[in-house]
């Protein structure tokens, strides 16, 4: 075989073999993470095993995000179900210097004044559990299940759009997951294409 | 916004700034010092000819010029982003058909890879006309046109458009957009001479390339780019092996789990081993029993 036929195909190999090696996969376990959150408190994601968690990732400024957040459809969700005792973590994984990085004060500020209820914004600007959950879009949404399983992961509804007037006729699958979980049955769709504006990371360290 | 007939250019159509500048509001309150949505694209509806034959088929295009630094999407936009979209407003009898889209450059960041078009695109469209248009007689046609245009950060935008062709027994050519169109259709991708058989496992796709295909890349590298967004990961390394003429190429799956079956369509892109982009051609996967 041409030599450099050979490396060049070793080396996509060797870099095909490290990306295939991804930690967050539907059906296994959530990977863990320790973030700290705009309240300056560490969260861990084991510490809520027993319940259903949501991760939101989020980035104020990306049209998706705020198609969501400016019809309420975000808060609304995330009230029905901390209400039904669903822990809501809403990640926020920009980097300084670019679009959605927030300080602990400037998430406190947008909870507030957009009448959010995450149980936690965790300020993830090194992006690490970004990067451990390979996240490329806000909105993403991550539902781990009370075994600590990935149990839906991608989009938040059917509708991949910026125009807030796709809501109420889209499918919510963060809702029909949950759902489906509060009662007992399996995620019926459990994996779907998330969209949104691609996450912002911070260099790799 | 007063009609001027006399002095636009045969074929060039007229921009209703509303919708756009309503969307550019919206964009802007979460966009400092970012300029209006219409500015960074400059959208325009043009068409190969200035009439259309009863029964004809009219060639349109939605040319959409971007900012440096800034791009739209392809109709799978890859991890993130939306495809540019044209909804068309037709007179009765009239029917529209595909966009034809040029091969897209890929846009990537670490964890994030993109199809698109950057400096400027002309999406092709055809229009057809009823065998009953009367000649003599003009047909309005008008084209809604969103899209996401991103460069660090996204703005999503929206044109109406819409240009006036004269139905005629004659349909000849523009000379105005004459390089434009031959330029967009020098884009397009080819087919590809063949299907490509596809074996799926949980974590990989693979495609074994018909022969011709195969043979015809020689050195250089290439990459599929499905048409459904949620197959593949689209960033991830695309591995080629080849042995005895045949290629096979090794795709990471996407979020769409599961067996798949039937049959999908995708661009295969080649590129000479400097790096150049080769040819492109049109490829359907046919899946085989898992």
């Amino acid at each position: 075989m041409n030599r450099l036929l050979a490396s060049v195909s070793i080396a996509a190999v060797l870099a095909f073999a490290g990306a295939a090696m991804a930690e967050v996969k539907v059906g296994a376990p959530a990977p863990d993470f320790k973030a700290t959150d705009s309240n300056g408190k560490t969260v861990a994601l084991s510490e809520f095993k027993g319940k259903t968690v949501v991760m939101e990732w989020t980035n104020n400024g990306c049209p998706y995000v705020k198609k969501h957040y400016g019809a309420g459809n975000m808060q609304a969700l995330q009230k029905k179900y901390t209400g039904e005792g669903v822990v809501w973590l809403t990640v926020a994984s920009s980097p300084q210097g670019e679009q959605g990085y927030v300080t602990a004060a400037e998430a406190n500020g947008d909870t507030k004044a957009r009448g959010a209820a995450p149980t936690a914004v965790l300020l993830d600007s090194k992006s690490n559990i970004a990067r451990l959950y390979e996240a490329r879009n806000t909105p993403l949404m991550v539902v781990v299940d009370a075994k600590g399983q990935v149990a839906y992961m991608g989009a938040i509804d059917d509708k991949p759009t910026a125009n807030p007037a796709d809501i109420p006729g889209a499918k919510n699958y963060v809702a029909q997951a949950l759902d489906e979980l509060k009662a007992g049955k399996p995620v019926s769709v459990a994996s779907t294409k998330a969209y949104g504006c691609y996450v912002k990371y911070a260099p790799q360290s | 916004m007063a009609r001027n007939a006399g002095r636009q250019g045969p074929g060039e159509a007229k921009r209703h700034r509303a919708a756009a500048l309503g969307l550019a509001v919206f964009s802007l309150m979460g966009a400092p010092g970012i300029g209006a949505a219409e500015e960074l694209v400059k959208p325009r509806l043009l068409s190969e000819s200035a009439s259309v034959r009863p029964g004809g088929t009219a060639w349109l295009a939605v040319e959409l010029t971007m900012q440096p630094g800034w791009h739209t999407y392809w109709r799978n936009p890859g991890d993130a982003g939306q495809a540019t979209e044209i909804a068309w407003t037709l007179p009765a009898g009239f029917s529209s058909g595909e966009i034809q889209w040029p091969v897209p450059k890929p846009f990537a960041t670490e964890m994030v890879t993109s199809y698109g078009y950057a400096g400027k695109v002309a999406l092709l469209t055809p229009v057809t006309a009823p065998a009953s248009a009367q000649a003599g007689t003009t047909a309005t046609v008008a084209a809604d046109v969103t899209w996401l245009v991103c460069e660090k950060i996204c703005v999503p935008g929206e044109a109406k458009l819409d240009i006036k062709l004269k139905v005629a027994a004659d349909a000849p050519v523009d000379a105005a957009n004459a390089a434009i169109f031959a330029q967009a259709r020098a884009a397009l991708p080819r087919p590809a001479k063949g299907m490509a058989a596809g074996r799926a496992t949980d974590e990989a796709i693979t495609l074994d390339l018909p022969p011709g295909l195969a043979e015809g890349i020689g050195a250089g590298e290439v990459a599929f780019l499905p048409f459904d967004g949620a197959l593949i990961d689209h960033g991830a390394e695309q591995r080629l092996q080849r042995a005895d003429g045949r290629a096979t190429l090794t795709l990471r799956r996407g979020p769409k789990l599961g067996p798949l079956t039937g049959a999908f369509p995708g661009l295969l892109v080649v590129r000479d081993t400097s790096g150049a982009a080769g040819q492109a051609y049109e490829l359907t996967v046919a899946m085989t029993a898992q």
